[in-house]
């Protein structure tokens, strides 16, 4: 659904703004702003149903926790997507989510050779596939509202980089998905 | 603009982050070139196995609430309702957008409610904050100057020394100093007599007093100053008690 993203951003702003003096009411409205978006960041990126909700708490517990730190030279969005970033790559270099993630993608994997194939699940396959970078920023560029700028603030890259990186990613998407056809 | 420019800007046509009149020259382009649709329809693809999320779990609320540190005025956590009784399915009615203008009103309208809904934690800057730019707050004090001033304004002349308040007898009297009473000894003796000068001194010297005390000591107060040797003379005043 289109729609004004400064509006949006001022509330979510004035929302941040208000959670940082202890206010819940706003804490909880921002929550239902931004948490689908923050879900579905966590679940590209960690891909274990159990991973991905430890990681979701731990976001907007720092969130609140971190409010009365924000500068608005983020959107807020952005500022709450660069929290729960930091929180999956200590969770994906952790040696028991990595096993956790391996044995997730095996048993995915398995269920896929005994399940009829169908498009989707090629499609699904190939995604999975990809090297997590990759997978991240496709996931990000394809983010409601998100724009190259936005993703350059938050991975700390050159804009054009970003721009490079998003092509090069969705090469690596159909490379895979030719790949896992052939399989 | 090139097809690898145009290109670039797929994906944010997709994500809704165009602007309304960017979106519909983009549009334009996307329909005249066959490389910007395929690529269009790459990430379309994309985009739905990526998915996105509309809302989340409930119970992810309810434990993150828990294990906040919140104050008092947080919301209960929400109850996640027991699934109800599935009804015979009905076809799902498509949700209607709203335009940009309808959703903009929406944005607005709920940042009143924001507004309206706001309360502060007690006893913090923000409190305090909130209550004294409250235009209630403004008027009651506008108010309570107002009664002060009128208080202050009844109170303070210097003839106004209370007539009798209980037990007290307040006495005028006109007296002369002695020429070699000092304004230490005046002092002194006015203060012991619990007295003070009303008016004075007029072109022969003379002083008029108030004397504070009930009646019978004021007597014996008159009698004393008579008898003092800083004062030549002492006596009642014609004019009468002071108002």
């Amino acid at each position: 659904m289109k729609t004004n993203p400064s509006a949006k951003e001022m509330v979510q702003i004035d929302l941040l703004r208000r959670s940082s003096g202890g206010d819940a009411v706003s804490f909880k409205k921002l929550y239902d702003f931004s948490s689908p978006q923050v879900y579905n960041y966590l679940s590209n990126m960690l891909q274990v149903r159990t991973v991905i909700d430890a990681a979701f708490l731990e976001t907007y517990q720092n969130v609140w926790k971190n409010a009365k730190n924000y500068r608005p030279t983020l959107k807020v969005s952005i500022w709450i997507l660069g929290i729960a970033r930091s929180i999956a790559k200590q969770k994906m270099e952790h040696p028991d989510v990595k096993e956790l993630i391996s044995q997730h993608k095996n048993s995915e994997y398995n269920n896929t050779i005994t399940d009829t194939i169908d498009q989707e699940t090629w499609q699904r396959e190939a995604l999975r596939n990809l090297d997590p970078y990759h997978r991240e920023i496709l996931g990000l560029i394809l983010m409601p509202h998100t724009t190259y700028p936005d993703i350059a603030k938050l991975l700390n890259l050159p804009l054009q980089q970003v721009k490079t990186d998003v092509f090069t990613a969705k090469l690596a998407y159909k490379k895979n998905l030719v790949l896992d056809s052939t399989k | 603009m090139k097809v690898s420019k145009l290109q670039e800007l797929v994906p944010l046509y997709i994500n809704g982050a165009m602007s309304e009149n960017d979106r519909r020259v983009f549009g334009q382009a996307l329909k005249q070139n066959s490389v910007l649709k395929q690529e269009y329809m790459e990430f379309y693809e994309l985009d739905s196995i990526i998915g996105h999320t509309e809302s989340v779990d409930l119970k992810q609320l309810e434990q993150l609430f828990k294990t906040l540190d919140l104050n008092k005025s947080a919301p209960a956590a929400p109850k996640i309702k027991p699934e109800p009784q599935k009804e015979p399915e009905q076809p799902i009615k498509p949700a209607i957008p709203l335009t940009e203008s309808q959703e903009i009103r929406r944005v607005e309208r709920d940042l009143q409610n924001y507004d309206d809904d706001y309360r502060p934690e007690k006893f913090s800057k923000e409190y305090f904050l909130y209550v004294f730019s409250s235009p209630k707050v403004a008027w009651a004090i506008i108010g309570l100057q107002f009664v002060l001033l009128s208080l202050l304004a009844v109170f303070r002349f210097p003839h106004s020394l209370p007539d009798s308040a209980e037990g007290n007898n307040v006495e005028v009297m006109n007296v002369v100093f002695a020429d070699t009473a000092t304004q230490k000894d005046i002092r002194e003796l006015l203060v012991d007599m619990k007295a003070q000068i009303a008016n004075g001194p007029t072109d022969i010297g003379l002083y008029t007093i108030y004397i504070r005390n009930n009646a019978r000591q004021t007597e014996l107060m008159i009698d004393r100053l008579k008898k003092s040797k800083l004062i030549l003379l002492a006596e009642p005043a014609f004019a009468g008690k002071p108002r």
